[in-house]
């Protein structure tokens, strides 16, 4: 609750803004490029702003187990992301993707979701990456090779980055700037929203930190809810997964006179 | 009012966190050329979508934020089958994973981007080592004195 405590409401603040500009940089300078790619420097600007985010994430209250843990992951995820997008050896970034994923994984232990933690560490680590590993050793060429020491447009990808994430940014401080006002002033703008919210927040029931309480038996309840709210898309997405294999084994199916030889 | 969610991480720390995953994801399948990893890029920016998820589900106390991840997990494997495929096929035909190759499907009246700067020499060059020419050796100097 405390993220964007520091400032007055209403401001963007801009030490985040500055924090994400001079990771903007960071990754320009790291992303792959024939003159070679000014690594010591982009290390640098990138882990310092990652550091500061962290540092501006620190809440008042102290510190606690979940506080470490929670930012150990985070910036363990945010580590791995970066090397995926920077690294030129494909093989090691798919592994560094494996990096991200572990450590989502963890996230969502701390979020109560021990059984997502499973399946996405399985269907991730488990699967899609071995998959493409596979793929990228079968395709893997010696050398430098335009697909991996050359990056397409690294300035305007970078700008498209940095604006992205300040506007999200920004949007989630204004939504807390409006959660921090209260309810009073939201009632005074929309009445039934306010209300049915005000009746949602009574009927959960609460932790003593003020949490709402997670059920205890993750995998049953989310079982449950699968098969009773959420029927349908079960069955659309068999469906879907059915319609994804054959088209899979269509498009790759050999055709005549396509293929040419190097 | 009751305060949701008074102790850190709340709520934003994990939205920003899957945003900041989410945008790294965008950068790389802008910037990177090679397709393998621009799906992977993909599936980075997948991952923070998950993230946003799980924490609004936390934040409700309900579990159907939970079950639209499991349907997020679907929807990557099609995507993966789809894309193995399609990279297969572009694999094929062209023996290369650059994405570059393929921008002759441009719009009608744009240039062609071209790469300029030469590539770096390979590292691991090296001169293979070559024997002395067999034949008559190379003069010796005499000894000048015979003792």
């Amino acid at each position: 609750m405390e993220l964007f405590a520091a400032g007055q409401p209403g401001l963007f603040r801009f030490e985040y803004f500055f924090a994400l500009a001079i990771g903007a940089l960071g990754i320009y300078l790291l992303l792959p490029s024939p003159r070679g790619k000014a690594s010591v420097a982009g290390s640098i600007a990138t882990l310092g702003s990652l550091g500061w985010l962290c540092f501006l994430g620190l809440a008042p209250g102290g510190f606690t187990i979940e506080t470490g843990l929670f930012h150990l992951f985070a910036a363990l995820a945010l580590v791995g992301a970066v090397f995926l997008v920077t690294q030129t050896n494909p093989a090691r970034a798919a592994l560094s993707f494996v990096m991200v994923v572990i450590c989502v994984g963890g996230l969502m232990l701390l979020l109560a979701a021990p059984f997502l933690m499973a399946a996405n560490m399985i269907v991730y680590a488990g699967a899609i990456v071995v998959t493409f590993l596979f793929v990228l050793m079968l395709a893997q060429q010696d050398g430098p090779s335009d697909a991996d020491n050359r990056s397409r447009e690294p300035g305007l990808a970078c700008f498209t980055g940095l604006a992205l994430s300040a506007s999200l940014l920004l949007l989630l401080q204004r939504d807390q700037d409006n959660a921090d006002r209260g309810l009073g002033q939201m009632k005074a703008l929309n009445a039934p929203v306010a209300e049915l919210r005000l009746k949602q927040e009574q009927t959960l029931r609460r932790e003593a930190n003020g949490r709402p309480t997670a059920p205890a038996d993750n995998t049953t309840f989310l079982g449950q809810t699968l098969y009773t709210t959420l029927l349908l898309p079960v069955e659309l997405a068999g469906a879907l997964l059915l319609v994804a294999t054959a088209g899979a084994i269509l498009i790759a199916q050999r055709r005549p006179g396509t293929e040419v030889t190097p | 009012m009751i305060q949701i969610m008074d102790l850190p991480p709340g709520l934003t720390h994990y939205l920003v966190v899957g945003a900041l995953l989410f945008v790294l994801g965008l950068v790389g399948f802008l910037a990177r050329r090679n397709m393998i990893l621009m799906f992977l890029n993909a599936e980075l920016m997948i991952q923070g979508v998950a993230l946003n998820f799980v924490a609004f589900a936390r934040h409700r106390g309900n579990l159907e934020g939970q079950g639209f991840v499991l349907f997020l997990l679907a929807v990557a494997a099609c995507e993966a089958a789809i894309a193995l495929a399609l990279i297969l096929v572009l694999y094929r035909t062209q023996h290369s994973l650059d994405v570059s190759l393929w921008q002759n499907l441009r719009e009608e009246g744009l240039e062609p981007i071209l790469d300029e700067e030469p590539l770096p020499l390979s590292p691991l060059e090296e001169k293979s080592p070559s024997l002395t020419v067999a034949g008559p050796g190379p003069a010796q100097p005499e000894e000048t004195s015979h003792v």
